[in-house]
């Protein structure tokens, strides 16, 4: 802790409180992670663990955050992670006017680079959401929060808890209580998140994992055996019945979306997991290669974090900021005269 | 009736023995999934931990509990640890207090690097390459004496200096050299397929040093640990020791 000063708050999570800090030796911003450790209960959180285990091994990729250090701090372990401005979920709030269609391209393109190489290491995120894909001092997309993260084996032997992913992410098959699953559930993820890109406001907006579903089934039909095979074998699947009928249309839920963003958009959200584009596929879909062309990162919106609390008061005395005139930067001469002694000379 | 019943037909055995190889069965089938990992990655940790640490620093048996209750961890097989140290003898709330003080230590003197691949990955693809490639050789034959060698390899330094897939050959080798079945042409024709004679000579000569490595383990007398025991006691760093009044 000793190689870090506190520069302020920047949130909760679930898992601890993320401060902002300036690695002394290399002046550079971080985000310090501080997960405390429940030592009378079963010491390291397995969140933190898998976080951990999934970030060490995967290589440097310029769309999944960097875990910088790892160390222990009292009863605390501490993750240092670079510094981030902000998040995707803050760019899709803070945007007056909607995202421009070469700026969602290039904000797919980065979520999906980056989730092709999770998915090529055999790690699963299984919490894609917009305020997991943070958003650099650049402009750039960077995957994060990595608690939920699996190694995942293709042997299909292991059982999983579906209760992952925050709800207007989760898959259908999620919401089923699937145990068994697969990289799909990213996919899933990545088509909610894509259509809020393109609407400006969440596909599938559920207030409780029922209602969850029926937004999903509203939009892609009452799923039956032939659209979905293996459906009735979740376990969750007798428990709850819908009313049939029929698929609408993408056309009408996201009505300006373009003919190219509309066939990407289909193809992950489809029932089958395994009949899911992959992020690799999906990278070389014409969408990213017909005008608008992505847009460059320089081009992107930044916003900066919104919520400033408590400890960030305290040290802003050390900040400066270039854009003020330079006189209201000056000190007036005359009131610290009384306090030096050779002034008037 | 009964004679129709679900009852006699799937519920009704003919014996306690057949009762007994189920039970083992079901109990293989989870242990199969599980285990073996567990005790490999525990070992790698123990040995990682040991390269940069002195025993009478840290002792082995503290360390030893920690790296299992970690492997756990590490390897999703989740035990709570009040579960965890009900299967110890002897003071057990002392056994938790000691595995979850030392945990972030043993984090932290392995570098954070959770991730292990253990051979027993390795041989199964071998397993499965054998099943669609050179379907001739029956390869379940060659699993039993090819994990047991795999267990013996966790026992020696080969983790450390060898890769998974190696020692995992190694134990294909071992296995069935032991069966009495030749698998030259497959590894020379189909597994290294289209590599140099180069990288051929020296895939053989480290798969002769992990074998070598394996059978010529010295076995530990029980007089020798005690010795050795009784001169930790000693040495050991006090200030470590989570007993001692220091």
């Amino acid at each position: 802790m000793d190689n870090y000063t506190i520069l302020g708050r920047i949130g909760e999570g679930a898992h601890g409180i993320v401060l902002k800090a300036k690695h002394i030796e290399s002046g550079e911003i971080v985000a310090l992670k501080k997960i405390p450790l429940r030592n009378l209960e079963d010491g390291i959180p397995n969140t933190a663990l898998r976080e951990i285990k999934a970030l060490q091994e995967i290589e440097d990729n310029p769309y999944v955050v960097t875990l910088r250090d790892v160390f222990p701090h009292g009863s605390m372990i501490v993750l240092v992670f670079n510094y981030m401005l902000s998040d995707l979920s803050e760019v899709i709030r803070n945007s007056d006017k909607p995202l421009t269609e070469a700026q969602v391209k290039s904000y797919m393109l980065m979520l999906l680079k980056g989730v092709a190489h999770l998915h090529e290491n055999h790690i699963m995120h299984r919490d894609l959401k917009p305020a997991n894909l943070l958003i650099s001092a650049t402009g750039h997309l960077k995957i994060a929060d990595f608690g939920l993260a699996r190694v995942f084996q293709n042997k299909g032997e292991r059982l999983y808890s579906h209760q992952v992913a925050t709800r207007w992410y989760r898959s259908p098959e999620l919401l089923y209580g699937a145990r068994k699953y697969d990289e799909g559930v990213d996919l899933w993820a990545v088509g909610c998140i894509f259509g809020e890109l393109l609407n400006n406001s969440p596909l599938f907006p559920g207030e409780t994992d029922i209602e969850q579903l029926c937004y999903v089934l509203r939009v892609l039909g009452t799923p039956t055996e032939k659209t979905w095979p293996g459906m009735t074998d979740l376990p969750d699947y007798h428990k709850i019945s819908f009313e049939h009928n029929l698929a609408i249309p993408f056309e009408d839920i996201v009505v300006d979306g373009t003919p190219n963003a509309l066939d990407l958009l289909k193809r992950f959200l489809v029932y089958p997991s395994k009949q899911r584009i992959s992020a690799k596929e999906a990278l070389l879909h014409p969408y990213f290669f017909t005008e608008p062309l992505p847009a460059h990162h320089s081009e992107l919106p930044i916003p900066q974090r919104t919520r400033r609390l408590g400890l960030q008061h305290k040290h802003q005395q050390y900040e400066y900021n270039v854009d003020l005139p330079l006189e209201d930067t000056l000190i007036d001469p005359d009131l610290i005269a009384p306090h030096i002694a050779n002034y008037s000379q | 009736m009964f004679a129709s019943s679900s009852h006699l037909k799937f519920w009704t055995f003919s014996g306690e023995a057949e009762l007994q190889t189920l039970r083992s069965e079901t109990s293989q089938k989870y242990l199969n999934q599980h285990a073996i990992h567990l005790s490999g990655t525990a070992l790698v940790f123990f040995k990682r931990f040991y390269l940069n640490n002195s025993v009478m620093d840290y002792h082995p048996r503290d360390l030893m509990l920690t790296c299992i209750y970690l492997s756990c961890k590490v390897e999703e097989f989740y035990v709570p640890i009040g579960q965890f140290v009900k299967n110890l003898k002897g003071d057990r709330e002392k056994f938790a207090d000691i595995i979850l003080g030392f945990e972030l230590l043993l984090m932290q003197k392995v570098h954070y690097h959770l991730t292990i691949h253990n051979p027993f990955r390795a041989l199964e693809g071998l397993f499965i390459d054998l099943k669609t490639r050179n379907k001739e050789i029956d390869a379940e034959k060659l699993r039993k004496y090819g994990e047991e060698f795999l267990d013996q390899s966790l026992g020696t330094d080969a983790s450390l200096i060898f890769s998974p897939s190696q020692i995992a050959l190694s134990a294909l080798l071992a296995s069935s050299s032991k069966e009495g079945c030749n698998l030259d042409s497959y590894v020379t024709d189909k597994l290294l397929k289209g590599a140099s004679e180069a990288d051929l000579q020296k895939t053989i000569l480290q798969v002769k040093r992990i074998r070598y490595m394996v059978k010529n383990q010295e076995p530990l007398h029980k007089q020798t640990i005690q010795q050795i025991q009784k001169k930790l006691e000693k040495c050991r760093n006090q200030e470590n020791n989570p007993e001692s009044e220091v």
